[in-house]
């Protein structure tokens, strides 16, 4: 009985459960705990099938005290396939997506209802979400079940790397996790007026397709400079860096020299920004909120110890100063321009540049500054300021030195910059003009007032031809054609004179040449033979064979054979050294081919001839040889 | 299966390639020519700043011509910028050491840029015998010269080898003068490359802190003004090392530098 009651019992637990998983998940879930009104924020419903079941009437919750900034119309379908047991299980999930926002002036939590669906004819229901009153730059929350990487949103709505695997509830993102903004100082504790950089990075694992900043950071207290973006045509640059074991892209958002301005402890403030993807239509999704951390940095007072009188205390940095003139002689009620220029690194629009004395005998107008900067780590640029100045009489004045007093960070001390005295020489007359140009050929004109008509040296005019004459050596000498035109004449000497050498070499009239020539025309002849052989011409062939033999003959007694009888010629091969043996084959040759010429017989069949031939070469072999 | 270019497609094929290269070089010519055009006329309607730009895009083009030098540096002078006057003139007058105007120009451009600033060199030593040697002729000239005696040269060496025996000693006295000249052009030639590695420079700014190493943070040595005719003994990035006549080196951007 016992027995039965726990097999019943296993039976209702098994049915229960086989019927709770026929029951499709249809489940709810918001991107965010907590909203500011106005703010958008996502809530998405999803359905999970396990095959094709038909599902129709969907029915979205009412969405009342809220605003619906966009909705889907179909859902979004993505299947997934298990295989394992031996079985396949196909699982379709559909999502319906919402974006919405608090209404202007919501005081309080917001509950948003069940949707509907009907799958197989049964209508189910979601769960109910709430939505937080919260501030504004909250950043989105995974769903429950999110967290741990399991639950009914295996995926999660948003990847898990983008976010975080931790995202904290205040949003702030500047804490190591998946997508933050870090704000980086080179120096936290500066003088006042030395550079101090800050740069901004955007660290992210996956790509974004949108950056949007959203609050700059604010810089009180500091005199600010820009530094120019390193990013190409306004796009982030990107570079991978791994940190606490993960792997990130980088990019600089921002940089800027900062100088204090006031001792103390300053603040810069959190720069924050948007990052989204883009979905099919290219419109942001999965839009996150990101927040730096603020930076503090402090701000030394410069010392006291060997300050110099009159030390302005923008003149922090390391600077050249430096006067000039444009002229050193001037006519009096002309001017001259005097420059003073303060260049150097550091912050250069501060600087006070040492003003120009009043000079005795002279007047001077209000000065002209001009400032160009180099922002960069360090920012260093040149600061100018023209004086024009007339004197009112002539003689000799002098500029005295000038001297800038300024504080070196680096150095840490202070650095007085004195710049040389300049003198100027007063001509002329008060009243009186010095030159009156245009006037002719500077003759006095009859009768009228003398013309000095000063012609200054000037330049010589430009060359208007159609085209610039051009100095083709001087690229010439650096070209592959230069180098070709020394190297090619001393090689094609030597080729020239190599080759006449051999040339002349291979034309001398030696014993080894004379013997090349020599088998060179026997060859020849043989070959004539071997021609009237093929012929069938008998005579001819011998012919050929005798002359070869007493040519090669001539050549190895060193005078012609051909009036010797077979018994001289006997007589002199072996004065030359030729054997017995082979003398007597030269003569059965000679003799042979003499009868055959007359008297042909069986000396005319192709076989004899063809031994002929080969005996002839045979002999010529051996009479060339050396002696 | 595929059949062996015949040599006449192959003739075709390179003559062709020759003619578009041929037009190409034409083309390149004519935009060359156009710019220098446009130069002057900007120069004779007073538009400095035009004629310097145009002038400019001839230069960058990598030709070397004193008449595009020459009139840059009058378009520079009249711009007011005199030390790239000052480096156009030089450069002109190195390319043609017998152009008097060049020379008239740089002394007129030098004149005016005293009346701002002088570097006076303590110490100054005259350039050595060679360098003034080597400078005497334009590279061009010294170019030309050494090739036509080096060719004449060997030619001489092969008719004389090729003459009959009265004719050669003839021969052999031509081709010892014409190898003696094509020697020495052929040693000033070299000292010109040499030359070139180690090249002069003038300072363009008005005024140019000079500074101990390559790098702006360094502490500066000295001052110095535009149109200072400096040695460019190193480069480093964008930094180059100069010295001065009397043996003073530091380091100046290149930017500030208008090599010679």
């Amino acid at each position: 009985m016992r027995r039965l009651v726990l097999a019943l019992g296993c039976l209702v637990v098994v049915a229960a459960r086989s019927a709770a998983a026929q029951t499709p998940p249809f489940v709810a879930a918001l991107d965010r705990q907590a909203a500011a009104p106005g703010e958008p924020f996502v809530y998405e419903v999803t359905l999970t099938l396990g095959g094709d079941d038909p599902f129709d009437d969907f029915r979205a919750p009412d969405f009342k005290g809220l605003s619906v900034l966009s909705a889907s119309r179909f859902p979004n379908r993505s299947m997934s396939v298990q295989m394992g047991g031996g079985a396949t299980r196909v699982e379709n999930r559909l999502s319906w997506r919402f974006e919405l926002a608090l209404a202007a002036g919501a005081k309080g939590p917001v509950t948003i209802g069940a949707a509907h669906v009907r799958v197989g004819g049964r209508t189910l229901a979601s769960n109910a979400v709430t939505v937080h009153l919260g501030a504004a730059g909250a950043a989105p929350s995974p769903p429950p079940g999110q967290r741990g990487g399991k639950g009914l949103f295996p995926g999660g709505l948003f990847p898990p790397d983008i976010f975080g695997e931790e995202p904290s509830d205040n949003a702030v993102s500047s804490t190591p996790g998946a997508a933050f903004i870090r704000a980086v100082v080179d120096k936290p504790r500066v003088f006042v007026g030395e550079q101090a950089t800050v740069t901004w990075y955007l660290y992210i694992t996956e790509p974004q397709n949108n950056f949007q900043p959203l609050a700059q950071p604010r810089t009180d207290g500091f005199w600010s400079e820009d530094l120019p973006s390193t990013n190409p045509q306004g796009r982030l640059a990107f570079t991978d860096k791994v940190e606490g074991g993960r792997r990130y892209q980088v990019a600089v958002l921002a940089a800027k020299a900062l100088f204090p301005l006031q001792a103390g402890k300053l603040t810069v403030t959190a720069m924050e920004a948007e990052v989204s993807q883009a979905d099919f239509f290219g419109r942001p999704v999965r839009a996150r909120r990101l927040k730096a951390d603020p930076l503090t940095i402090e701000a030394v007072p410069l010392p006291r110890e060997g300050q110099p009188p009159g030390f302005e205390p923008g003149n922090v940095g390391q600077f050249s100063c430096e006067v000039a003139t444009d002229r050193a002689g001037v006519a009096i009620g002309d001017a001259v321009t005097v420059t003073v220029t303060v260049r150097g690194t550091g912050n250069v629009r501060n600087v006070h540049v040492p003003a120009l004395p009043t000079l005795d005998g002279w007047k001077s107008y209000e000065p002209k500054t001009n400032v160009a900067v180099e922002p960069g780590t360090p920012v260093t640029g040149t600061k100018t300021v023209e004086w024009l100045i007339r004197p009112d009489r002539a003689g000799k004045t002098t500029i005295p030195a000038l001297v800038l007093a300024s504080f070196d960070p680096a150095a840490r001390r202070y650095v007085e910059t004195r710049t040389l005295p300049i003198e100027l020489v007063v001509t002329g007359e008060p009243g009186a003009p010095t030159t009156v140009a245009g006037a002719g050929a500077g003759a006095p004109l009859a009768g009228g007032p003398v013309v000095d008509n000063v012609i200054g040296q000037a330049i010589r005019p430009i060359r208007v031809r159609g085209t610039p004459r051009r100095d083709l050596g001087a690229a010439f000498i650096h070209g592959a054609g230069f180098t070709a035109t020394v190297v090619v004449p001393p090689l094609a000497f030597l080729g020239l004179v190599i080759g006449g050498r051999v040339r002349r070499r291979l034309g001398a009239d030696t014993g080894r040449t004379r013997r090349r020539r020599l088998r060179s025309h026997a060859h020849r002849r043989l070959r004539a033979a071997e021609g009237h052989r093929a012929l069938g011409r008998t005579a001819d062939f011998y012919v050929e064979i005798d002359r070869v033999l007493r040519e090669v003959l001539s050549e190895r007694l060193g005078a012609p054979a051909a009036g010797l009888n077979l018994d001289e010629l006997r007589t002199a091969l072996a004065a030359r050294g030729l054997q017995p043996p082979e003398i007597a084959r030269v003569a059965a040759a000679l003799e042979a081919s003499d009868q055959a010429r007359f008297a042909p017989g069986e000396r005319a069949s192709p076989t004899a001839m063809a031994a002929a031939l080969g005996e002839a070469a045979e002999l010529i072999d051996i009479i060339g040889g050396e002696a | 299966m595929p059949r062996a270019p015949r040599a006449a497609t192959v003739v075709v094929a390179l003559a062709g390639a020759a003619l578009v290269a041929l037009a190409g070089a034409a083309a390149r010519a004519d935009r060359l020519d156009e710019a220098w055009r446009r130069g002057n006329e900007a120069y004779l309607r007073s538009d400095y700043a035009a004629a310097v730009a145009a002038y400019e895009e001839v230069e960058r083009s990598g030709i070397s011509s004193a008449d595009l030098a020459y009139n840059l540096g009058d378009a520079y002078v009249r711009k007011g910028a005199l030390g790239p006057a000052i480096w156009a003139f030089e450069k002109a007058a190195a390319l043609d050491p017998g152009d008097e105007d060049a020379r008239y120009n740089l002394a007129q451009a030098r004149k005016l840029a005293a009346r701002r600033a002088t570097d006076r060199i303590e110490g100054e030593e005259r350039e050595p015998f060679w360098i003034r040697a080597v400078t005497s002729l334009g590279a061009s000239t010294e170019t030309w010269l050494f090739v036509a005696l080096y060719l004449g040269f060997f030619a001489a060496l092969t008719w004389r080898l090729r003459a009959r025996g009265d004719a050669r000693p003839a021969l052999t006295a031509g081709a010892a003068v014409l190898g003696a000249g094509a020697l020495l052009a052929g040693v000033l030639l070299a000292g010109r490359v040499h030359l070139d590695r180690l090249p002069f420079g003038v300072l363009l700014p008005d005024a140019v802190a000079v500074k101990e190493g390559a790098d702006v943070n360094y502490r500066t040595s000295f001052e110095a003004h535009a149109g200072l005719r400096v040695r460019v003994v190193d480069q480093d990035g964008d930094w180059a090392r100069i010295r001065l006549g009397n043996g003073l080196e530091g380091w100046v951007r290149g930017q500030d530098l208008g090599r010679l």
